[in-house]
């Protein structure tokens, strides 16, 4: 089910209702079979891997504390296993037969997958909604029992919902056990200062979703339709728009989640801190889907030595940290290239630190300076990375950078229409300059907090803005195919 | 009370957005609404069926008026096709909810190797999604004017272009009956040969690409049988391959080099006539190498017309 769509203008109302009015020992039932209907809405048959993945790590997630050592471990592997093996299976099986096809071939070994993996079409897999979330999210309760950081739950329901809890269950933010669970447990009395806050981000997020990210959408989609056709100014804006398309649409999934969560007494984490706002790149990927990055940074980097060990060893773990950030997001090579040119960039970054600030004390630069060009520099630097992220294969990012870079006029309007191309620019500075006073997660401050008359003004201007400039698409969240 | 107090707020603020969006998705029902919008009006009695080419090169009127006294009870005829109506089971539903309850309808089904492609690697199932997710998939409703499912559904563009007259390609008219004419000279505009060279090379690209990203299918080879088995019993069934730029043809050919042949077994196999005209295309002008214009779509129509026409006769 979209957030987006009329099913959830229905199903969410139910929901909260629901919750309200049965006794606080079911609720985790109710909210449990919402979730699973959310999910089953979308996608109904690969409900099952959703539920495998569940069954498992509760069953590993109880036995690690009492098993001995040995079989501590073992639990730990099956966990990993099934968790890995279903997103291996159903996200980068094709990929990886298809880019060893490639290889081979490269060295004139021809091998068609009809002939030797059997008569089955690996691209017929289709991916399921939300896997990268959920079975990274349950891994964390399995890795962090075995790690002796939390207690395993042992109550079943409770922990189903802690992998399928509706708001973020297909675009997270990936929660940690010790954060969600105590609070899907917790008794919550009807809070309306809460319930306000929430349905005030979830209108937030509506906002940037319809209004803002599918209409830079309708750019972004002509832009690198067919980049052979076009260049100069309409690609560059086509690539900066990406840029806002992509953050508004990941930021109002998660800010709804939030506001969603939030009606039901739950806080969810931020995952998102203003990141056109950072002054560098590693400042960037502070701010940018800030709990994958940690996920990683907790399950992947450390465990790897981080950045304690030698600077060789620094620079390879961030490289593979940025590698799997890259194909976390999608099974292809321009989503390795876009993580890679992050992983590179980051180094060079540590790198060349000593030598930036040299350089900006000898051109006796002030800090305000400093920090435009940083943030300029950032900006540049991650809307031609995410050209790759954008591109369906890499000939064709590389065809838009060169056609980008081909500026012969000031032609700038591929869709014909300067109105709507003016309203998207109004847009992302109107978003943006919000952003300067408020993130998405204190949003509501800006409505709470004014007098009774002005809150109306507010709630009618949104409804007209809604029903008059949102695009009438009910596309999906670009983060869904993760 | 607090409670009760906010509830009632809360619901004031859903109808209010409720009601505001029902009255601009009215008021667009009584204006222009796509150039598709047409063919989602009314029940049919007779149908165009297939993909852009005979969206805007067949013309109900005069398959009316010309076969007026050969088939009764096919009015209204209606242009039903659409650029993305593939054969499939989607397309086969939505005829079948288009059509009044008849055993005497006319069909015209548009036939080229672009009717039966599909995106590589799906399997049926996926095939049938794809389709789901395109204009007649997201609907139930075929026949209603207004046509608000239609509306809610497929109208793209943001509510507020109700409020000013939509500036529209004026060489295109889309006509009741789901027909979209388009002619060479509108009154402040012409579209001259290099404009059509310029067209035809970008349509020429486009084919390239699809044959690249598609392939036929057979799902839409399975669900092309089944609907004429279901409309031979509605009435009189004609498979057409309309005329268009010999360029576009000759890729056509390339791409599926037997679909004449193929067609013509399947022609002779449930006895329903082919007529094959891609090889007269030079006697029709398209406006962008693939579409017909407007008098080269009347002229086209009205020799399908006698050909039908000699066909009924030899059938009798």
């Amino acid at each position: 089910m979209l957030f987006n769509s009329f099913e959830f203008l229905l199903f969410f109302p139910i929901m909260i209702i629901g919750f309200y009015t049965i006794t606080h020992k079911y609720r985790w039932l109710w909210l449990l079979l919402g979730s699973y209907y959310f999910y089953m809405a979308h996608e109904f048959e690969l409900v099952i891997l959703l539920f495998i993945s569940t069954v498992v790590d509760y069953f590993c997630g109880l036995r690690i504390p009492t098993a001995d050592r040995k079989f501590k471990k073992l639990y730990l592997l099956i966990s990993v296993f099934v968790n890995l093996g279903i997103l291996f299976s159903f996200k980068y099986l094709s990929f990886f037969t298809s880019s060893i096809q490639g290889l081979l071939s490269f060295f004139g070994v021809v091998i068609s997958s009809t002939e030797n993996l059997g008569s089955y079409n690996f691209n017929q897999i289709l991916i399921p909604v939300g896997i990268s979330f959920y079975t990274f999210q349950t891994l964390s309760y399995t890795i962090d029992i075995y790690r002796g950081k939390i207690e395993p739950e042992k109550h079943f329901g409770v922990f189903a919902l802690y992998v399928s809890f509706f708001p973020q269950l297909v675009a997270g933010p990936i929660e940690r056990a010790s954060r969600l669970i105590p609070q899907l447990k917790r008794k919550v009395e009807i809070n309306l200062s809460n319930i306000k806050k929430g349905l005030i981000m979830m209108a937030w997020g509506f906002f940037l979703k319809v209004v803002v990210a599918d209409r830079l959408g309708v750019y972004v989609d002509a832009a690198f339709s067919d980049p052979e056709y076009s260049h100069g100014l309409p690609l560059l804006i086509g690539a900066l728009f990406f840029a806002g398309q992509i953050y508004y649409d990941f930021s109002a999934y998660t800010t709804i989640a939030i506001g969603a969560a939030k009606t039901m007494g739950v806080d969810l984490m931020q995952n998102f801190n203003r990141p056109f706002f950072a002054t560098s790149i590693s400042d960037l990927w502070k701010r940018w889907h800030i709990s994958l990055v940690e996920w990683l940074r907790d399950y992947l980097f450390i465990p790897l030595g981080g950045s304690k060990g030698s600077k060789l060893k620094t620079i390879r773990n961030v490289f593979i940290l940025f590698f799997a950030v890259g194909l976390w997001h999608g099974a292809s090579w321009t989503f390795v290239i876009w993580g890679i040119l992050n992983g590179i960039i980051l180094i060079l970054e540590g790198l060349t630190s000593s030598v930036r600030k040299h350089i900006f004390k000898s051109l006796q630069l002030n800090q305000w300076t400093i920090n435009l060009l940083a943030r300029l520099f950032g900006v540049s630097y991650l809307l031609m990375t995410l050209i790759f992220f954008r591109s369906p294969s890499l000939d064709h990012a590389l065809l838009y950078i060169k056609q980008m870079f081909n500026i012969t006029g000031l032609h700038v309007n591929i869709l014909n229409n300067y109105f709507e191309l003016a309203l998207s620019f109004i847009l992302i500075i109107l978003v943006q300059t919000i952003h300067y006073f408020k993130g998405n997660d204190k949003v509501y401050e800006l409505v709470t907090q004014r007098p009774k008359y002005i809150r109306y003004a507010m709630y009618t201007a949104y409804i007209f803005v809604i029903v008059l400039f949102a695009i009438n698409r009910q596309n999906t969240f670009i983060y869904f195919q993760f | 009370m607090i409670l009760k107090k906010f509830i009632l707020k809360l619901a004031l603020l859903v109808i209010a957005f409720i009601g505001l969006y029902c009255f601009f998705i009215d008021k667009l029902s009584k204006g222009y609404v796509d150039e598709y919008y047409n063919k989602f009006t009314q029940e049919a009695g007779g149908l165009i069926i297939g993909l852009s080419r005979a969206n805007e090169g067949i013309s109900p009127y005069i398959l009316e008026e010309e076969l007026k006294d050969n088939l009764k009870n096919t009015k209204p005829i209606i242009n039903f096709a659409i650029n993305e109506a593939h054969f499939g089971k989607i397309y086969h539903e939505s005829i079948n909810k288009k059509m009044l309850k008849t055993n005497n309808g006319l069909f015209i089904i548009s036939i080229s190797p672009g009717n039966f492609t599909a995106p590589y690697g799906l399997d049926e199932n996926q095939i049938y999604e794809f389709d789901k997710k395109l204009k007649m998939g997201k609907i139930n409703n075929f026949t209603s004017s207004p046509n608000y499912d239609y509306i809610i559904n497929n109208y793209g563009l943001p509510l507020y272009n109700t409020l000013h007259e939509l500036d529209k390609w004026n060489h295109r008219t889309s006509h009741n009956n789901g027909w979209n004419e388009v002619i060479l000279k509108s009154p402040n505009n012409t579209i001259t040969d290099k404009d059509i060279a310029y067209w035809k090379s970008l349509n020429i690209k486009f084919y390239n690409d699809k044959a690249k990203h598609e392939k036929v299918a057979a799902y839409r080879h399975k669900w092309f049988i089944k609907t004429i088995k279901e409309l031979i019993g509605k009435g009189n069934v004609f498979l057409v391959r309309m005329p268009s730029d010999m360029d576009i043809l000759k890729l056509e050919n390339n791409y599926w080099d037997e679909f004449d042949s193929e067609m013509d077994s399947i022609s002779n196999f449930y006895g329903v006539p082919y007529f094959n005209y891609s090889n007269k295309s030079s006697e029709y002008k398209t406006y962008d190498g693939s579409h017909l214009e407007s008098e080269s779509a009347k002229k086209f129509t009205k020799q399908l017309c006698l050909d039908i026409k000699d066909f009924l006769k030899t059938k009798k």
